[in-house]
């Protein structure tokens, strides 16, 4: 067990070192020169030896002045240490600059998690055991629906609905412009803003974990096993609970950290329709002005977050089947 | 009284393409501490017909008419309820399959401790007794550790001793056994069956055997029904079928004819029935077994023979029971 | 038994002990192919002719594809599916020539039209007994013979509220969303736009009762006094006028979105524009000539004493290209934006300049015409005994956009991108997943391994981010086609390790079956194998992964060209059709601008999940319960 694990973190380490060297490339294919975005362009056109000075002491500083490879280093070596590197737009260090931003989209992501397997793993079960009934046609039917619908729809049919025909909750921020109550009050303020991005994210997960549950549970139900749960006089609850659901159980881990993962890779999407302060719209709005560095630690977060997420998925594997255990 | 009885029992099957009738009129009768062995062929009905007594069938199959009589009460009439406490307690199941009969995830403690929990009202500690016990009556070595073990930890030997422990735990009354060493090595066939004949003969327990195979019916069983196509077609204790065979049906004769024996001279051709099953959606008319039969006459293909007693204990569904009658018939 | 094999038919696939033995003798037999690709693509779509073993046949044999072709005819859903995707993919790639889309196209007096086909509705009252008619840019005013103001087409609020004590009228104007009403007593009327004070009559005009012309223009107003004086109001940034040279001596005026041109009494035509502009340069042999004038938003036309036509200014859209029977015998001359219409003598009518919404196509019945009237996009003749005929833009099947654009022509030009873009991107991907995934499951150990932990690491990669950084930093600068090119290499790119693995899988289990052991026991050559016996085994779990697989990447293109990290504009994509959708205003308002594309994004993924699934389904029947 130990050493399963053991193997795969180095795998981990491996991954990420790969995926890293990647990213520098493409962060070096970048147009633009940071050094110069450092710099406050307005002295250039006052005093042009002034500039320079200050131009080659950034490069200096950034390390622009050595080989690739060093640089490489150096930049790795400031992530490991928690230098994410400076932010040309809002002229701060990236770390500080994503504090906020990161516990956001933690609390948005986690909260759709909660909501999203807490109404799928019923419902798949439920429409398993129910196979072929009309409750179970017309769940497949929506499901169908739910996972052809790209987050943004789903927004702009939610907003309709819920910000403008009937204006319940707020359609942006994360709290209201200009807010300063504490305690309750603001998270009052929060919930009833995160309402929006929270629904329109579950609503646009529901439909393919439902799916997957529901097969997961089919196939479960078919095994020889259960026959002789039932066979043993077991209720039926107990069968379907206890038994089958334990076994379907083993499918489902693989894609909860799946899923985990690529919501946080879509929050983008939702985050910048309803301007939700998190990393997704950090990144979003990094892109469209051109602030590399803080675009390259948001990438580099998001393949630490997908890696963790498939060790997790590993470690959880080994919880639930036993059979992994020996490998 | 018998113990339990299959009367006219018709077990259906809904399908895309219509109702496949698995099971259609078969009746037979387990007596309290005999075997009664069901032979045929994959889709002759006898599996679904022993899934019916305890309504373990899939999804889509339904019990249509006639009664299982235990103890004189119709498991057909009785609600779930009641079901459950026969189930696993009264008459239990061993199926084919012991890779996968077992649930992989939970160790073999937990799924043998189930049992009694359900049945009997047992502290756990009582129960972890009568585990161990029950795991030693099986003739498991330190059944301790094994216990504690998971099902992808043991051998098919091993998994279908365990079910047959869960089966007995609860000393029931009747045990179906469900082509129970199918699975199996043949020297482990061999210790299953010995096996399964000591408890018996120790607690008394009415077996209903299900296989293909006449080689263990004959070990096993005290009388024998031979099924075809979700009927009985031929009924008789276990002596008569491998007796003489002055009188029997023709399907019978040619399961005994097709299995390799030591005695025959090498070099002689096993008979083999030809053909195989039809499909159950498009059953021929007259005998079933007719399009197969090599003694088949137009008569066959017309009409259809009842179940018929032949002699004391002995019915056979043929319009030609008579083995040399048949035989003459034939040549001329 | 060569007969025989010929007469019988069996399932390459069907997964029994019979198949591999045909397999085993198809290999060998193999002399008698005749084609090693011909006898692939019949093994795959058609079965092969192989050996009948000496069994009673129970049920006729049929080849694979035609069994899925009857397992998927008979599920409904799966059907509807595949006929709501032919037609949307059908509209998408027909509809697009009969409609072409030119994307540089704009028009900012059609910003944000709700659908319909109202324009030209002439109410029944008057159609048929109209005096005067004026089209303004998505509706027309009109009167009858009595002065009773009618209005039709796209009507706002401010519009539809004529004023209540408005008497008998006996001229109207249509601006972009303005009008003017001479009332018979001379005195002047305005509702509509309330901006730049458009909604009120200024006072240097309010007590004049000698007004002889009104003319409503792109958010400004002018009239002409019997004396010749011209009055101004309204947005005079937007339109550069400057009066002083004429003033007094104006016998009529037009106006266009950028400028005014005016008629003096002494038939000279004067360009009023304060900038220098290219109606400046009027033609010196009309001057003193000139009866009629007539202003498209770049060029203007003059009509002289002898009937002819003098056009000059830009040479967009033929407008100089001069129909020869009109000249000399032209008595009216009328301009939409960029269109002219003219009466002849004899009642004909006759339109040249650009075509876009049919207002060039002279219906058979104008041809009786005693007066036109034309603006925008619009014409209008009134024949002697008052009734009324009409050509041009009716209206928008869709609506506009917020830069005037139809919707319909972006939504299937968009539609065709958009599935385009999805399809090649998914070929893509798909050779990427079946060579990685196909070497990886048939060579197996170190190869395998590497392959996998590639596209372990790519899959890795959380995909959206990864596919805004690359399209954001590799696509700017670039030429609009190769960034779709890239956006289409990008999605293929990523997204490929799903059916890699898939792939995989499925070759790991053929591998194992016995017929591929057997055939490797008779020396049958591995790339045979490969392609005789365990591609046909994969190239279902192929077709389905691919169908749905088209799905994800029309649904990834539409997210980031929605975000503007795909297609960017003027190319329209159902993703970026929908951009800045979210706003309030938008949704409640225009509500066509977001329906419309949401609408066939939509249906487009949920009918190619629904055939993916009905091929999963039609292939593996025991499946169908996933």
């Amino acid at each position: 067990m130990i050493r399963y694990i053991a193997r795969r973190l180095l795998y981990v380490v491996f991954v990420f070192f790969i995926v890293s060297i990647l990213m520098f490339g493409i962060y070096k294919m970048v147009p633009g020169d940071p050094a110069r975005m450092m710099l406050d362009t307005s002295i250039a056109n006052t005093d042009p030896e002034q500039y320079n000075k200050l131009y080659q002491e950034a490069r200096e500083r950034l390390g622009l002045d050595k080989p690739i490879v060093v640089q490489y280093v150096s930049w790795i070596g400031n992530m490991l240490r928690g230098d994410f590197g400076y932010s040309s737009q809002y002229r701060m260090p990236v770390i500080d600059m994503v504090k906020t931003p990161m516990k956001n989209t933690i609390l948005l992501n986690l909260a759709s998690l909660v909501l999203v397997f807490g109404i799928t793993i019923p419902l798949g079960i439920v429409t398993a055991v129910k196979q072929y009934s009309v409750f179970d046609t017309v769940v497949q039917v929506g499901t169908v629906v739910g996972y052809s619908l790209p987050a943004f729809i789903i927004s702009l049919v939610c907003i309709f609905f819920f910000a403008v025909k009937f204006p319940i909750f707020p359609i942006s921020g994360v709290n209201t412009a200009g807010f300063t109550g504490t305690g309750w009050a603001k998270v009052l303020d929060t919930a009833k803003h995160m309402a929006l991005p929270l629904l329109v994210m579950t609503l646009s997960s529901l439909g393919g974990i439902t799916r997957y549950v529901r097969a997961a549970m089919i196939d479960v139900l078919r095994m020889e096993y259960i026959r002789t749960a039932r066979a043993k006089g077991l209720r039926e609850k107990v069968v379907i609970y206890s038994h089958a659901f334990r076994n379907a159980l083993i499918p489902v881990v693989t894609i909860v950290t799946g899923w985990f993962v690529g919501v946080f890779g879509g929050s983008v999407v939702i985050e910048s329709i309803f301007m939700w302060n998190g990393i997704g719209n950090v990144l979003f709005t990094a892109l469209k002005q051109q602030d590399f560095a803080v675009v390259l630690a948001m990438q580099m977060f998001y393949v630490v977050l997908t890696l963790a997420g498939n060790l997790i998925m590993d470690l959880g594997y080994c919880l639930v089947d036993p059979r992994v255990k020996l490998e | 009284m018998s113990l339990l009885e299959l009367v006219d029992l018709h077990t259906y099957f809904r399908t895309k393409r219509g109702v496949v009738k698995a099971v259609n009129g078969v009746s037979y009768r387990v007596e309290a501490g005999k075997t009664l062995g069901v032979v045929g062929e994959s889709g002759s009905g006898k599996s679904v017909s022993a899934m019916s007594i305890l309504r373990l069938l899939d999804g889509n199959g339904y019990i249509h008419s006639g009664k299982i009589l235990f103890e004189g009460r119709d498991l057909t009439k009785i609600p779930m309820n009641e079901m459950y406490a026969i189930r696993g307690n009264e008459i239990s199941v061993i199926f084919q399959e012991p890779m996968t009969s077992l649930n992989p995830v939970f160790t073999i403690q937990r799924q043998l401790q189930e049992v009694y929990r359900t049945h009997q009202r047992v502290s756990k500690k009582a129960a972890e007794e009568k585990a161990v016990q029950s795991l030693q009556d099986v003739r498991i070595p330190n059944p301790e550790t094994v216990l504690r073990q998971y099902p992808h930890q043991l051998s098919g030997g091993m998994r279908q001793r365990i079910m047959i422990a869960m089966a007995l735990a609860c000393e029931p009354r009747v045990l179906i056994a469900d082509e129970p060493t199918t699975a199996l090595d043949v020297t482990i066939q061999a210790q299953i069956l010995n096996l399964m004949r000591d408890l018996q003969t120790q607690r008394g327990t009415a077996i209903l055997f299900i296989t293909h195979d006449l080689g263990v019916i004959r070990e096993m069983a005290d009388s024998v029904a031979v099924m075809y196509c979700g009927e009985v077609v031929e009924m008789a204790p276990v002596a008569k079928i491998f007796g003489d065979r002055v009188i029997s049906h023709p399907y019978t004769e040619g399961l005994l004819e097709s299995i390799p024996r030591l005695d025959t001279e090498p070099g002689v051709r096993l008979e083999a029935i030809p053909g195989s099953v039809p499909h159950p959606l498009n059953l021929p008319k007259g005998c079933k077994f007719a399009p197969r039969c090599k003694f088949a006459t137009p008569f066959c293909r017309e009409q259809e023979p009842a179940l018929e007693e032949v002699a004391p204990a002995h019915s056979i569904r043929c319009l030609y029971p008579d083995t040399e009658k048949r035989r003459k018939e034939i040549e001329t | 038994m060569r007969i025989c094999a010929e007469r019988h038919k069996l399932l390459w696939w069907q997964n029994s002990p019979r198949r591999q033995r045909s397999r085993m003798e198809m290999t060998m037999r193999k002399k008698r192919n005749t084609g090693f690709f011909r006898n692939l693509f019949r093994g795959l779509f058609f079965g092969q002719n192989t050996m009948d073993p000496p069994v009673i046949e129970e049920e006729p044999v049929r080849s694979p594809m035609r069994m899925i072709l009857i397992q998927y005819r008979d599920n409904k859903v799966a059907m509807t599916g595949l006929v709501v995707f032919v037609l949307i993919f059908l509209a998408c790639f027909i509809l697009p020539i009969l409609y072409p889309l030119d994307p540089s196209y704009q028009d900012v007096t059609q910003q944000n039209l709700p659908p319909g086909f109202s324009q030209q509705k002439v109410p029944r009252a008057l159609r048929q007994n109209a005096k005067q008619i004026d089209a303004g840019a998505a509706f027309s005013i009109g009167i009858d013979q009595n002065g009773t103001v009618y209005l039709w087409g796209i009507l706002d609020d401010k519009l539809k509220a004529v004023p209540e004590d408005l008497k008998p009228v006996s001229q109207v104007s249509a601006g972009l969303s303005h009008v003017l009403a001479l009332q018979e007593d001379g005195t002047l009327r305005t509702w509509g736009n309330n901006r730049f004070s458009l909604d009120q009559v200024p006072e240097s005009v309010q007590g004049r009762s000698d007004i002889k012309q009104i003319e409503a223009g792109y958010q400004i107003s002018m009239v002409v006094t019997e004396g010749g004086e011209l009055f101004v109001w309204g947005n005079e940034n937007l339109i550069s006028i400057e009066t002083g040279k004429v003033q007094g001596n104006v016998e009529k005026i037009v106006s266009n979105t950028t400028t005014a041109l005016a008629l003096t009494k002494d038939r000279q035509v004067v360009s009023l524009s304060a900038k220098e502009s290219t109606f400046d340069a009027v033609p010196q042999e009309i001057q003193g000539r000139a009866v009629d004038l007539a202003a498209t938003d770049k060029s203007a036309a003059v009509l002289t004493e002898d009937g002819r036509i003098t056009v000059w200014g830009s040479q967009d859209f033929g407008v100089q290209e001069i129909p020869q029977k009109v000249q000399g015998a032209t008595v009216a001359i009328e301009a939409g934006r960029s269109h002219f219409t003219v009466l002849l003598k004899d009642g004909r009518v006759v339109s040249w300049g650009r075509n876009n919404f049919h207002q060039t196509d002279v219906p058979a019945e104008a041809e009786t015409a005693a007066s036109i009237h034309a603006g925008y996009y619009q014409n209008y003749v009134i024949r002697e005994d008052g009734s009324v005929a009409s050509w041009g833009l009716k209206g928008y099947l869709m609506g506009t956009d917020d830069f005037g654009r139809d919707v319909f022509t972006r939504l299937v030009s968009g539609g065709r991108l958009t599935m385009t873009i999805g399809a090649i991107a998914v070929i893509i991907s798909t050779l990427i997943g079946v060579l990685i995934g196909g070497f990886s499951g048939y060579y197996g150990g170190k190869i395998d391994n590497i392959l996998m932990r590639f596209a372990e690491i790519v899959g890795a990669i959380p995909f959206l981010p990864l596919a805004m950084i690359l399209s954001s930093i590799v696509g700017n600068n670039v030429s609009e086609l190769r960034r779709i090119s890239l956006i289409m290499v990008i999605l293929g790119v990523l997204s490929w390790p799903g059916l890699a693995r898939l792939v995989r899988a499925q070759i790991l289990a053929e591998r194992e079956k016995e017929f591929v052991t057997a055939a490797k026991a008779m020396g049958i050559r591995e790339l045979s194998i490969i392609f005789r016996h365990i591609l046909p085994n994969v190239v279902t779990v192929i077709i389905v992964n691919t169908t749905l697989n088209f799905a994800s990447c029309l649904l990834t293109e539409s997210s980031l060209s929605f975000l503007g990290f795909g297609v960017v504009e003027p190319n329209p994509t159902w993703g970026n059709m929908l951009t800045g959708s979210q706003a309030s205003t938008v949704i409640v308002n225009f509500w066509w601008r977001w329906v419309f594309p949401a609408l066939a994004l939509s249906l487009a993924t949920i009918s190619i999940n629904l055939i993916g699934d009905g091929l999963r389904d039609a292939i593996d029947p025991k499946s169908n319960e996933r």
